[in-house]
C-alpha cells in the first residue's frame, strides 16, 4: 500500500482547502459561542480558581496555628473574666441562698445545720419558753 | 502579650499568600491553554460537526473536550496536547452519538415529543449578516462541502478520524496515532482507505 501524502495529493490538497473555508465561514454565533465555551474551561485555571486553591492551601497550612491561637486567646479571656476570690465566695453564697429559697427540704436542712454547728435556735427557746410558761401557769392554777 | 506582638506580621504573611505567592507558570500554563484552544477550535468544531451533523451537539462535544483537558492534562507538555484533545473530542463525539442513539429510542416511544423543539428559538446574534464571497461562488463551494462531508460521515469512524487528524488538522502520522489511541500502521492505512473512498464518491465534484 502507498502512503498518500496530504500535502502533495491534489484530492487531500482540495478537500482540506475546502474544509478550511467553512473554518473562515462559520456563523458570529458558532464563533461567539466557542469562545464562551473557551472561556469557561480556562476559568477552571483562571485567578479566582487559583486563589480558591492558593487560600484553601493556605488555611490548611495555618490550621494547627490557628488552633492554638484560637485556645490561647480564649484562655486569656477566660482569665481576664475570672472574678476575685472574694467575689466568687459572694457569689457562691449567692448561689447558696438562691438554691435554699428554692427548695424547702434544703432550708430545712441547713437549719438543722447550723444547730449542729452551734449557731442559735431561736425557735426552740421561744418553744422552750411558752412551755415552761404553760407548765408554770398549769401548777400555779 | 508577646504572642500578640507577633500577629500581625503573621496575618499579613497570610494574606500576602493569596495574592502574590501565585506561581508565574501557572498564568503562563494558562495563556498558553488559551492559544491553544483558540487555535483548535474552530477545527475542533467542524470535525465534531461533520461526525455528529448537529451544530449544538458539536459545540457540546468541543466544549466537553476543552473542559476535560483543562481539568485534566493542563500540566501534561504542550506538545502533547493536540492528540491528547483530539483523542478527548473523538470520545465527547462518541458518547454523544450514544446518547443519541439512546434518546431516539427513547422518544420512539413518546411521539408527542419532539426533541428539537427546545432547539429553535432563534439567536440574536445569528441573526446578524455574516459577510462571505458572494451566492454564486457560496453555491458552488456549499455544494461540494456538504457532498464532502456527507461522504465523510458516511466513513466508517476510523477512517474520518484519520483523514480529518491528518488532512484537515495537519497532524503528523505520530499524533495522529496517539490521538486515535492506535498504530502509525494503522494511521496510514486508514487515511489511504479514507482517501480512497472519498475520492471515488466525489469524482464527479472534483472535475
Amino acid at each position: 500500500m502507498t502512503e498518500i501524502d496530504p500535502e502533495n495529493d491534489e484530492f487531500a490538497r482540495r478537500a482540506r482547502a475546502l474544509l478550511e473555508e467553512s473554518v473562515e465561514h462559520l456563523s458570529a454565533r458558532t464563533r461567539s459561542r466557542l469562545t464562551r465555551a473557551r472561556h469557561a474551561a480556562l476559568e477552571q485555571r483562571g485567578p479566582l480558581a487559583r486563589l480558591r486553591g492558593a487560600g484553601d492551601a493556605a488555611w490548611r497550612n495555618w490550621l494547627p496555628a490557628g488552633a492554638v491561637a484560637g485556645a490561647v486567646l480564649t484562655m486569656l479571656l477566660l482569665a481576664g473574666r475570672m472574678p476575685a476570690p472574694e467575689l466568687q465566695q459572694a457569689s457562691l453564697a449567692g448561689g447558696e441562698d438562691l438554691e435554699l429559697l428554692a427548695d424547702r427540704d434544703a432550708l430545712a436542712l441547713a437549719q438543722d445545720q447550723a444547730v449542729q454547728d452551734g449557731e442559735v435556735d431561736y425557735e426552740f427557746y421561744d418553744w422552750a419558753v411558752n412551755t415552761e410558761q404553760d407548765a408554770s401557769g398549769a401548777l400555779g392554777s | 502579650m508577646d504572642a500578640f506582638a507577633t500577629l500581625p506580621a503573621a496575618a499579613a504573611r497570610f494574606l500576602s499568600l493569596g495574592t502574590t505567592a501565585l506561581p508565574e507558570s501557572t498564568s503562563t500554563d494558562t495563556r498558553a491553554l488559551d492559544q491553544f484552544l483558540a487555535s483548535v477550535e474552530r477545527k475542533a468544531f467542524r470535525i465534531a460537526q461533520i461526525a455528529l451533523r448537529h451544530e449544538d451537539d458539536a459545540l457540546d462535544a468541543v466544549q466537553d473536550a476543552m473542559l476535560r483537558l483543562v481539568r485534566s492534562y493542563a500540566s501534561r507538555p504542550r506538545e502533547e496536547w493536540p492528540p491528547l484533545f483530539y483523542r478527548i473530542l473523538e470520545n465527547c463525539i462518541r458518547d454523544l452519538q450514544r446518547r443519541r442513539a439512546v434518546r431516539a429510542r427513547v422518544m420512539a416511544w413518546m411521539p408527542w415529543t419532539d426533541p428539537e423543539e427546545a432547539d429553535t428559538a432563534p439567536d440574536p446574534i445569528e441573526q446578524l449578516p455574516d459577510p462571505g464571497p458572494s451566492p454564486a461562488a457560496l453555491v458552488q463551494t456549499d455544494e461540494t462541502l456538504r457532498a464532502l462531508e456527507a461522504q465523510l460521515a458516511a466513513l466508517p469512524a476510523r477512517q474520518r478520524q484519520a483523514f480529518l487528524l491528518r488532512n484537515f488538522e495537519g497532524l503528523d502520522v505520530a499524533a495522529t496515532a496517539r490521538a486515535m489511541g492506535c498504530s502509525a500502521g494503522s494511521v496510514k492505512t486508514h487515511y489511504f482507505r479514507a482517501v480512497q473512498s472519498l475520492r471515488s464518491a466525489l469524482g464527479e465534484f472534483w472535475s
